[in-house]
C-alpha cells in the first residue's frame, strides 16, 4: 500500500492518464503539453450535480468556467418566469468562460439535465496558476481569445442573417 | 431573510461551532498559528514570483528559509551585540541618569514650591524613589517572566516557520479540499470569498510591515546621523511600535524622550529639537508618502473601532496584544464585508 503511494508520486496512473487525455481534447487546452495539463488539472475542481440542479443562475456574479466531463447541461435565458432554452451542452463542451475575465453577472442560467460531473476552473485559480506558470496561462488566454472571437463572429453572422430576413 | 440555507448549513454551523470550541481548547496554539498564517501570506508573492521563473515550490521555500536563517545569524552576530552593548551602556548609565532625574525632580519641586506656594506640592523625589524601589522588588518577577518569554520566543521561532512551511506548501490543497465540502449552490460564492479575503489580507499585512520597516530604519538612521545614543534600539522600538495605530509613534518616542531628559549630554534645547525633528520628519514622510502607497485604503478601520480593539488587545496580552489585534480585526472586517457583499449578490441574503 505504502509502496503504491510512493510509486504514484513518480508515475501517473491509468485513470489520471485518461483524465489528462480527456482534458487535452477540450479546445481550450489543446495547445498544452501533457506535463502542462497535469499541472493545470491540479487547479480544477470536480463538482457533481444531480438532475435538474442549478450550476449557476442568471444575474449572479460569475466566478468559474465549467467543462462537462459526464452528463448534459442546458443553458437557459430567463424571461420572467419562463425559461428559454439557448443551448444543450454535451460532455467535452465548456461554458461560463466569461467569468474568467470578470465578476460581471451571469448572462444565462446553467442547469444539469442529468446527473453530471463537471470540472470547474475559477477565475481565482486561473489567475494564481498563470502567475506561477505564465507560459501556460498565456497559451490558455490566447486559445480562449480565439474561441471567443470565433463565437462573436458567429453571433454577428446570425444577427446579420436575422436582419436581412426582416 | 435566509433562503437556500437548509439542513446542510445547519451542519456547517455545528461544524464551525465545534471548531471554535476545539480552537478555544487549544488557544495556546492560536498565536503561533496566526503568526505563521501572516508570515506565509507575506511570503506567498515572493514564492509565486520565483515559481513563474521555473523554480519548484519546495526549492523556493527552502531558499527563502535559508536566507532567513542567514539573516538571523547575521542579526545575532552583528546587530544583537550592538543592542546588548547599548543595553549595557544604558544600565551602566542608569544610576547616573537616576541621579540626574532626582536632581531634575527636586529642582522642579523647588520651582513649584516657590512659584505656587499656596498649593501643597507632593514630594516628587520621594515618589520617584518609592517607584524605583517598588520596581526593584518586582525585578525578580520580571526576570523569571523574561526567561519564560525568551523560552516561548524560542518555541515560536521553531513552530512558526514549521507551520508556515506547510501553509505555503499545502494551502492550495487545503482550500481545494475545503471547497469540496461546500454545497454546489454556494461553490462560486466561496471561490470568490476565499480569493478576495486572501488577497486583501495579503495586501494589508505586506503594507503594514513595509510601513513599520520604513519607520524603524528611518528613525534609527536619523538618530544615528545626529549622533544620538541607542539609535538602533530606539529605531527598533519605533518600528515595532508603529504597528500599534495612534499610540505607535508615541510608544516609539517615549524611550528617546526619557533619555533626553535624564542624559546630561542631551538635555540642551537644541538637541531636544534635533531628536524631535527626526521623529517628526519620519512621521511626516510616513504619513504622506509611505502609508498611502504601502497600506492605502485596503482596510479602512474606524478610529473608534481601532481604539476599542487596542483596549481589548492590551487587556489580554499587553503591547503584543495591541500589535496583533489590529491585523486580526482587519481580517475579520474584510471577511465580514466580503461575506455580506457576496451573500447579497448570490441572493442568499435578500
Amino acid at each position: 500500500m505504502k509502496l503504491n503511494v510512493l510509486w504514484d508520486n513518480f508515475f501517473t496512473t491509468d485513470s489520471e492518464q485518461s483524465e489528462n487525455e480527456f482534458l487535452r481534447e477540450i479546445p481550450l487546452f489543446d495547445s498544452l503539453k501533457n506535463s502542462e495539463i497535469v499541472r493545470l488539472e491540479r487547479n480544477l475542481h470536480i463538482r457533481k450535480y444531480k438532475e435538474n440542479e442549478t450550476i449557476f443562475a442568471e444575474g449572479e456574479p460569475g466566478a468559474a468556467l465549467y467543462i462537462i466531463k459526464k452528463g448534459f447541461v442546458n443553458i437557459y435565458k430567463m424571461n420572467g418566469d419562463d425559461k428559454i432554452l439557448l443551448v444543450r451542452l454535451l460532455p467535452g463542451n465548456f461554458f461560463g468562460e466569461l467569468a474568467l475575465f470578470d465578476e460581471s453577472p451571469r448572462s444565462a442560467t446553467a442547469i444539469a439535465t442529468k446527473e453530471s460531473t463537471l470540472y470547474a476552473l475559477s477565475q481565482a485559480d486561473l489567475a494564481q496558476f498563470s502567475e506561477k506558470n505564465p507560459d501556460i496561462g498565456f497559451k490558455i488566454s490566447m486559445r480562449l481569445g480565439g474561441i471567443l472571437s470565433q463565437r462573436l463572429r458567429m453571433a454577428n453572422t446570425q444577427i446579420e442573417a436575422k436582419n436581412s430576413d426582416v | 431573510m435566509f433562503k437556500n440555507l437548509g439542513i446542510k448549513s445547519f451542519y456547517y454551523g455545528v461544524l464551525g461551532l465545534a471548531l471554535l470550541i476545539l480552537f478555544y481548547g487549544i488557544h495556546s496554539l492560536f498565536l503561533p498559528l496566526l503568526i505563521a498564517f501572516l508570515f506565509a501570506n507575506l511570503l506567498r508573492p515572493v514564492i509565486h514570483y520565483f515559481e513563474s521563473r521555473g523554480f519548484s515550490q519546495i526549492t523556493v521555500i527552502s531558499g527563502i528559509y535559508l536566507i532567513f536563517l542567514t539573516f538571523a545569524i547575521l542579526f545575532f552576530t552583528f546587530i544583537m551585540p550592538q543592542l546588548i552593548q547599548e543595553g549595557a551602556i544604558l544600565s551602566k548609565e542608569l544610576p547616573h541618569y537616576l541621579t540626574n532625574l532626582k536632581a531634575f525632580l527636586s529642582d522642579f519641586e523647588l520651582t513649584l514650591q516657590t512659584k505656587l506656594s499656596f498649593v501643597e506640592i507632593p514630594d516628587f523625589t520621594q515618589l520617584a524613589q518609592d517607584f524605583v524601589a517598588s520596581k526593584a522588588t518586582q525585578a525578580t518577577g520580571y526576570i523569571s517572566s523574561y526567561v519564560s518569554s525568551v523560552l516561548s520566543l524560542f518555541t515560536y521561532a521553531l513552530i512558526v516557520p514549521f507551520i508556515a512551511f506547510y501553509i505555503l506548501k499545502d494551502m492550495h490543497l487545503m482550500r481545494k479540499e475545503l471547497l469540496t465540502m461546500v454545497p454546489n449552490r454556494h461553490f462560486e460564492m466561496f471561490v470568490l470569498l476565499f480569493y478576495k479575503i486572501g488577497q486583501s489580507i495579503q495586501l494589508y499585512i505586506r503594507g503594514q510591515l513595509i510601513d513599520a520597516s520604513f519607520v524603524g530604519i528611518a528613525t534609527g538612521l536619523g538618530l544615528a546621523l545626529i549622533g544620538f545614543p541607542y539609535a538602533l534600539t530606539i529605531g527598533l522600538i519605533a518600528g515595532i511600535g508603529n504597528l500599534v495605530p495612534y499610540f505607535g509613534p508615541i510608544l516609539g518616542a517615549i524611550p528617546a524622550i526619557i533619555i533626553i531628559i535624564v542624559s546630561p549630554d542631551w538635555g540642551s534645547p537644541e538637541s531636544i529639537l534635533m531628536v524631535v525633528a527626526v521623529f517628526m520628519a519620519v512621521q511626516v514622510v510616513e504619513t504622506i508618502f509611505v502609508y498611502p502607497t504601502a497600506v492605502g485604503n485596503s482596510v479602512n478601520l474606524h478610529p473608534l473601532l481601532i481604539l476599542l480593539s487596542l483596549l481589548v488587545g492590551g487587556e489580554f496580552a499587553g503591547i503584543l496584544g495591541m500589535i496583533i489585534i489590529i491585523p486580526l480585526i482587519a481580517i475579520l472586517k474584510v471577511t465580514l464585508e466580503l461575506l455580506h457583499k457576496y451573500l447579497k449578490e448570490y441572493r442568499v441574503l435578500t
